[in-house]
């Protein structure tokens, strides 16, 4: 009986499986894996195969290659999670997912221990809506005036976790170049490594969203459409070490008040916010440093219906948690 | 609604049986609000669903019933209902809700259908699929041997 159901739902059921479940479904009968090798969308997660420990690596390699091979219409959504070290399978098969130029969403995590460089085909998927990577380098083309073609103009949403921009002549503004020439670009969720702090800028015409995580010194924000930001003021550079493998109070409790008193950090919002309705400032500073770009805000008479700042956890504090909320409407 | 005349169709199952609907209700399907796009509204009010049986049709517009008054309803309420919906469904009745809902293009339904079918899946070897939703293995003794030979690794 179902066997005969129309391939596209055949696809529709395969999708809404984890990898493993999907290819044994597919195996049933031919009209299954028919479906299941023009699927748009393909999740390759090495979590299944992480029980055959010593020869998972090459276990996860042959089911891939496997998978991809038998592959036949374009991949639209694509997402590989890996901690396997081959950087040339790792491109290959990313280069697959992209040989249509159809990609429309593109998860990547690659968990090893040295940074996997996404290649720069990535910045010629002119289709591409949705990015998340996490845990890779990424070197955003240089100069996008010189090259027409290396823009995304279709992404919407952009997510970089752990995130290292790299090139040791990286200018700081690399990722304003990255996010100023996504023109559709509305969310952004950033955690990004740079070599070291920097300050950066971010200047969109069609941000909506931004949430940024402790990577910078100074921040510029530019961005006219912004409606939801979550900021992280944060000070210490050392945090960077210990990201991938601690939690985050396990983070909280290494930093110590002196090297936060040391490091001053600033946040800076230059241009109207007109549309901000809701900016959360999450810090372990002082009041002072809080006051400090309250002020800023306050000063350039924008209309910030709910402004809250956290104050989450001071380790030598004797009363605790604190919460500071400020409420203003113009 | 006293003195406004809720403008209706009348679908017609494979059966043979006709559903007097409300216009709004049977528009949840795209193939019936496009026939009533290219027809003009007054004239084509009789709409053949093929494919479809009078017990399906009904199924399926207790579905586009509630969803086309969703606006009415919390999102969780909304869920809640779906859920059971498809949960009082039997396998036979699945069957046929999700080809309805593709032969009719309900998207809502088709993504609820296959949703249900993926969780009765979950877990289960490819020869439980097979049992379960009675689809005959039609692959060669030499197929299915390489088959499972290439996915060792699901079979641990």
């Amino acid at each position: 009986m179902f066997e005969d159901l129309p391939t596209e739902l055949t696809e529709l059921i395969l999708m809404k499986l984890s990898m493993r479940d999907a290819f044994k479904a597919s195996t049933v009968s031919k009209n299954w894996i028919q479906a299941w090798n023009s699927t748009p969308k393909l999740v390759l997660d090495d979590e299944n195969f992480m029980r055959f420990d010593n020869n998972y690596e090459s276990m996860f390699i042959e089911f891939a290659e496997r998978v991809l091979s038998s592959h036949k219409s374009p991949i639209l959504q694509f997402h590989l999670s890996t901690r396997i070290e081959n950087k040339m399978k790792i491109n290959r098969w990313l280069f697959f997912s992209m040989r249509y130029n159809k990609i429309k969403e593109l998860h990547l995590e690659v968990r090893y221990a040295r940074k996997y460089k996404v290649p720069q085909r990535l910045f010629s998927c002119h289709e591409l809506v949705h990015l998340k990577l996490v845990k890779c380098k990424l070197t955003p083309p240089q100069d996008f005036k010189g090259y027409k073609d290396l823009v995304l103009p279709s992404l919407r949403d952009m997510k970089l976790e752990t995130v290292k921009l790299s090139l040791p002549t990286l200018p700081p503004d690399s990722i304003t170049n990255l996010v100023s020439e996504c023109h559709q670009l509305k969310k952004l969720d950033v955690m990004i490594h740079y070599p070291d702090y920097q300050e950066i800028q971010i200047v969109s015409t069609s941000l909506q969203s931004l949430k940024i995580g402790r990577c910078y010194s100074h921040l510029h924000l530019a961005c006219p459409q912004l409606i939801d930001a979550s900021i992280y003021i944060d000070t210490d550079l050392y945090y960077w070490d210990s990201v991938s493998s601690c939690s985050r109070l396990r983070k909280e409790q290494q930093l110590s008040l002196k090297e936060l008193e040391y490091r001053q950090t600033k946040v800076t919002l230059p241009v109207a916010f007109n549309h901000l309705e809701k900016l959360s400032l999450e810090t372990k500073a002082d009041l002072e440093e809080i006051a400090l770009a309250e002020a800023d805000i306050i000063n350039l008479k924008h209309k910030i219906s709910d402004l809250r700042g956290q104050l989450s956890h001071q380790a030598r504090r004797t009363d605790g948690d604190r919460q500071y909320c400020y409420c203003r409407s113009n | 609604m006293v003195g406004v005349k809720k403008k209706m169709v009348t679908l017609v199952s494979s059966d043979g049986v006709e559903f007097v609907v409300e216009k709004r209700v049977a528009e949840q399907s795209l193939f019936i609000k496009n026939a009533l796009n290219e027809g003009g509204v007054e004239e084509k009010v009789m709409i053949p669903i093929p494919k479809v049986t009078s017990d399906t049709l009904s199924s399926v517009l207790e579905y586009c019933e509630k969803h086309a008054s969703a606006t009415e309803f919390q999102e969780n309420e909304i869920e809640e209902w779906d859920k059971e919906y498809i949960e009082k469904a039997d396998l036979d009745l699945l069957y046929y809700l999700l080809q309805a809902s593709y032969s009719m293009s309900i998207m809502g339904l088709m993504e609820l259908g296959a949703k249900k079918v993926a969780s009765l899946i979950r877990g289960k070897s490819p020869q439980e699929i097979r049992e379960l939703f009675n689809i005959k293995n039609d692959f060669t003794p030499e197929q299915e041997e390489e088959i499972r030979r290439e996915m060792q690794w699901n079979y641990e």
